[in-house]
């Protein structure tokens, strides 16, 4: 029945923000990238409900996390939209090979 | 609750360690609910239980079958492999994340959070459900249609982007 310390789950944002960037830069698949950055936002999550756990009356922590939820949720919509629409054309989804705008 | 705080972070960070170096693609969404799933118990841990439960709902249940419905649409191989071929800038990638990462520790470990701190929710403490939904219908309110907003403008882009491409209808 131990009381977690807010620097834990600080720790572990990190590390999951850190590792996240990680998949993104490291990944030459999209669906890969888009995974990446999922972790990301859920990282920046994780920090809000942390330092939301002393907020007892506003939850403001709690209420910005619900709306990065949302529009983490929106974003993975539109992105997948995006990513079928870049196969249908191009017939690949490595990142390497959607050079089409280069000379 | 400081075990479960761990288990709960054990797996995150393998899993997500994991999808570094994960090449099937089915595996590695599935790493990423193991990690969603645990996340939504650190929210729990934290006192924030109805954000865990909306997050397995909307995340696993929502974004990940998204993402595992565009992996599979997009499948080049016809047997089962998803293949994902090798990342080339491994060692800049993870440098890039050290470097991010270790300042943060260091900053971390510099402050001392519980200073100010005299009660915090614990796990079983009150539920957050009323007082959210209070909040939000109170505080919040604008957010909250914004939010409803660009559901709505996102739904309209997705299937937008999802019909097939129309002709022009110059005349």
């Amino acid at each position: 029945m131990g009381h977690i310390p807010t620097s834990y789950f600080l720790y572990l944002a990190a590390f999951v923000f850190a590792i996240g960037l990680a998949i993104v830069i490291v990944r030459r698949h999209a669906i890969m990238v888009l995974m990446g950055i999922e972790l990301m936002l859920n990282a920046a999550n994780i920090n809000l409900v942390a330092f939301s756990r002393t907020d007892h009356q506003l939850l403001q922590g709690q209420m910005l996390a619900i709306f990065v939820l949302v529009v983490a949720a929106a974003e993975a919509s539109i992105a997948l939209a995006l990513i079928i629409n870049v196969y249908k054309h191009f017939n690949t989804l490595q990142l390497d090979e959607l050079n089409h705008l280069k000379d | 609750m400081i075990i479960l705080f761990y288990i709960f972070s054990i797996f995150i960070i393998a899993s997500s360690t994991a999808l570094l170096f994960i090449k099937n693609l089915i595996h590695a969404a599935l790493m990423l609910i193991i990690a969603l799933v645990c996340i939504a118990g650190i929210f729990v841990l934290a006192g924030a239980d109805f954000l865990g439960m909306a997050q397995i709902m909307i995340y696993v249940g929502g974004v990940l079958v998204l993402v595992l419905f565009g992996i599979m649409l997009t499948n080049r191989t016809p047997e089962l492999q998803y293949p994902s071929s090798a990342s080339r800038n491994k060692v800049f990638g993870i440098l890039m994340a050290i470097f991010i990462l270790v300042p943060l520790l260091l900053l971390i470990h510099k402050i001392d959070f519980d200073h100010l701190v005299h009660q915090q929710r614990e796990v079983i403490g009150a539920s957050t459900l009323q007082q959210i939904g209070l909040l939000m219908m109170t505080k919040n309110i604008i957010a909250f249609e914004l939010a409803g907003i660009l559901l709505m403008v996102a739904l309209m882009g997705a299937s937008l982007l999802a019909l097939p491409t129309m002709k022009s209808i110059k005349k």
